[in-house]
């Protein structure tokens, strides 16, 4: 076990508008129940996801999308990013079908949790990408 | 005469009583000695009310038939609201509808019909329920997905094109653009020259609701009275339409156990009904504008015994508290969807299954109108085939299974009187904390019940994570290859999403600037008298104000709300 293990610090936002928040809100609780320190953004667009990740200095960055609207903004999250220089690993979770998960992830999202994934994963995901 | 308990002489439950005990002492202890199969632990329904391994009538013994269950279609209605129920008519199948552009919701309106459907249910997209046109850049990539974007007066028309809304009636799942949106529906209604007087319909509309799981734009007084003023305007010129739909479905989904959904959604009317009254409605006006939006979920008997105590809790309240005259004001009329969360990715097939044990409860517990969900739920929208297997599901339910040929078949049971005893009871006992907080407008102010849904919500979570609640398909019985689900999926495109962006520049192209300007001024000034809104957001949709402008009116003069609890 390392000495230096710190709290990672995790940006959590909903793209867009979209009413369906329960699920980022759970994932909120467990992580924070589990160590990791949450910046809870909520309902947000790509510029703000990206700025606030920034100036916040997180470890990582999770996206709710529950209507489809991944498919639009999580490239343009990936695509500021990139423009800003800033090395941030993105993990997607929500309505995600299998093909759309395998896109996105061939863009650079590092992972996708589908409906029924386990909070434990999430968990270990964030925890060897912080 | 020999003493008589509910029913039941003493003479007979004491021997009851010691039977049961014998049957305890020797038949089951000898069973599961012989067997040497352990009894498995269950001690509690889904929201934990208390349960047994068997229910006698020494489980009825605080029941009195006349008082607690009585006949269907009379006080206190537990049985029903209505005498003979589906010997008379089947319940209205009204499936959710609605996606890409509202062409596409048209053809979908009419699919449905053709293949039976007898209400309709019109879902909007994200972007329209939080008052956003589809041509705002805000919300690229979201339009059309969740349901069908509705703009303006113009994307209603297409979307009811050649659908006789005056024959059939129509649900608007609203969330917050319950007014703008009822006001391109009378609008449509008016320019075709119908009486409106005589359509018959329901808004969502529950304000609510929307503090205790979403997230509201506009703050919570404002918000209430927008929604209190479709109902009093509907009390003087729609008396078929009910103007509040007061949800429970969307608590649930959020996580509320069956008791809590129940409890909130009646304290939520509670609030409606005292709002109405304080306008000078009396308690049976307010009563007929007002009906019920519920979830069937999983724990079968515990969703039947909860429509059945929340009619008896309903009507004593509209009866005795609220000294509704009209026996009509005592119904609780209610809609039910399937539950979404209780449906998995994985395996989707599965879900049809699952849906059919849902709609079996919804009809058994009485409904009057519902839509079942499609097995592509926890994957995307539905496909043609996916709707039309679950309007089938209610279609096979009615037609073939003989459950709807006896009223309330359920009504005697021992399990589910005590069932819907205890749940009626805890509805009691919550009504009771909140009255004692002040009041469920205040109870909202101080978020209470989005704290306890989220908590109950956070703790099923746990137990799926845990394996203590088996999911099939999930955490138990995971197939191999299962995460790539083999049924054709349905997704909008960002060349539906232009197509319906064009649309609105088109209207906004097309129309008398200058009269949505004057409409639109009448509406801000009218916001600011503090004046039942009603009927200028009718005359701004008349004249093609889109749902961003009339919403922009509210955002101005009563500002945004700031982003409730997460945790």
């Amino acid at each position: 076990m390392s000495m230096t293990w710190r709290r990672p610090r995790v940006l959590l936002a909903k793209l867009g508008v979209d009413i369906h928040d329960v699920g980022i809100r759970m994932v909120a609780r467990y992580l924070r129940d589990n160590g990791v320190e949450i910046i809870f953004l909520g309902y947000a667009l790509p510029e703000t996801i990206v700025r606030v990740a920034i100036d916040e200095d997180v470890d990582v960055i999770g996206i709710s999308s529950m209507q489809g609207m991944h498919h639009v903004r999580v490239p343009e999250v990936l695509e500021l990013l990139k423009r800003e220089g800033a090395d941030i690993p993105v993990i997607v979770g929500g309505i995600i079908p299998p093909n759309e998960a395998e896109w996105l992830k061939q863009l650079g999202v590092k992972e996708v949790f589908p409906p029924g994934s386990q909070l434990s994963r999430i968990l270990s995901t964030i925890r060897s990408l912080a | 005469m020999a003493p008589v308990e509910h029913g039941y002489s003493r003479d007979f439950l004491e021997r009851l009583k010691s039977e049961r005990e014998r049957w305890e002492n020797i038949t089951l202890r000898q069973w599961i000695e012989k067997t040497g199969v352990p009894e498995r632990d269950v001690s509690t329904t889904a929201s934990g009310i208390p349960i047994k391994r068997v229910f006698t009538p020494e489980d009825m013994k605080d029941i009195d038939y006349f008082r607690d269950i009585g006949f269907p279609g009379e006080y206190p209605y537990t049985r029903g609201i209505y005498p003979n129920m589906y010997r008379g008519r089947m319940w209205t199948i009204r499936m959710v509808t609605g996606y890409g552009t509202p062409e596409e919701t048209n053809r979908r309106f009419k699919f449905m019909l053709e293949h039976g459907e007898t209400g309709l249910n019109l879902v909007l997209d994200s972007p329209s329920i939080y008052g956003y046109d589809s041509d705002d850049p805000r919300v690229r990539g979201e339009v059309g997905q969740g349901g069908s974007p509705i703009s303006s007066l113009y994307d209603m028309e297409t979307a009811f094109e050649d659908i006789p809304i005056d024959r059939i009636t129509t649900s608007l799942i609203t969330y917050f653009v319950g007014m703008p949106i009822f006001a391109m529906f009378v609008a449509m209604a008016r320019k075709r020259g119908l009486d409106v007087s005589k359509i018959g319909g329901t808004t969502q509309n529950d304000t609510l609701m929307l503090f205790h799981v979403g997230n509201p734009p506009l703050p919570l007084e404002p918000a209430l009275k927008l929604s209190v003023d479709l109902l009093e305007w509907c009390a003087y010129n729609m008396p078929r339409w009910y103007a509040i739909s007061v949800c429970g479905y969307q608590l649930r989904e959020a996580g509320a156990t069956a008791v809590q959904e129940a409890a909130f959604t009646i304290a939520d009317a509670m609030v409606y009904v005292e709002e109405a009254m304080r306008r000078g409605l009396t308690a049976d006006q307010a009563a007929r504008h007002i009906s019920f939006f519920l979830c069937v979920h999983n724990d079968f008997f515990e969703e039947v015994a909860k429509f059945r105590a929340m009619r008896k809790v309903w009507a004593k309240l509209m009866r005795e508290r609220y000294k509704a005259r009209d026996p009509r004001s005592w119904l609780f009329k209610f809609h039910a969807q399937t539950s979404g969360v209780a449906l998995t990715a994985q395996e989707p097939e599965n879900n049809i299954v699952r849906t059919a044990y849902h709609a079996l409860a919804a009809v058994l517990g009485g409904v009057q109108s519902l839509h079942t969900d499609a097995m592509d739920e926890a994957l995307g929208l539905p496909t043609e085939k996916a709707a039309r297997i679950a309007l089938r599901t209610q279609q096979i339910l009615f037609y073939e299974t003989g459950v709807a040929n006896v009223v309330d078949p359920l009504a005697g049971s021992y399990y589910v009187e005590y069932l819907t005893k205890r749940v009626e009871e805890a509805i009691w006992r919550k009504l009771d904390e909140i009255e004692a907080i002040g009041g469920m407008l205040e109870a909202t102010r101080r978020q209470l019940p989005r704290k306890e849904i989220s908590d109950s919500r956070y703790e099923t979570l746990l137990k799926i994570e845990s394996g203590e609640i088996p999911v099939v398909g999930v955490n138990i019985y995971q197939a191999r290859g299962s995460e790539k689900p083999d049924i054709e999926l349905l997704r909008v495109t960002l060349e539906l999403e232009e197509k319906q962006v064009e649309r609105v520049r088109y209207v906004k192209r097309m129309r008398n600037d200058e009269a949505v300007r004057a409409r639109l001024e009448e509406l801000r000034e009218a916001a600011r008298q503090n004046k039942n809104l009603t009927p200028y957001a009718i005359e701004a949709a008349s004249a093609y104000a889109t749902v961003g402008e009339i919403y922009e009116v509210f955002r101005e003069v009563y500002g945004t709300q700031q982003a409730l609890a997460w945790g």
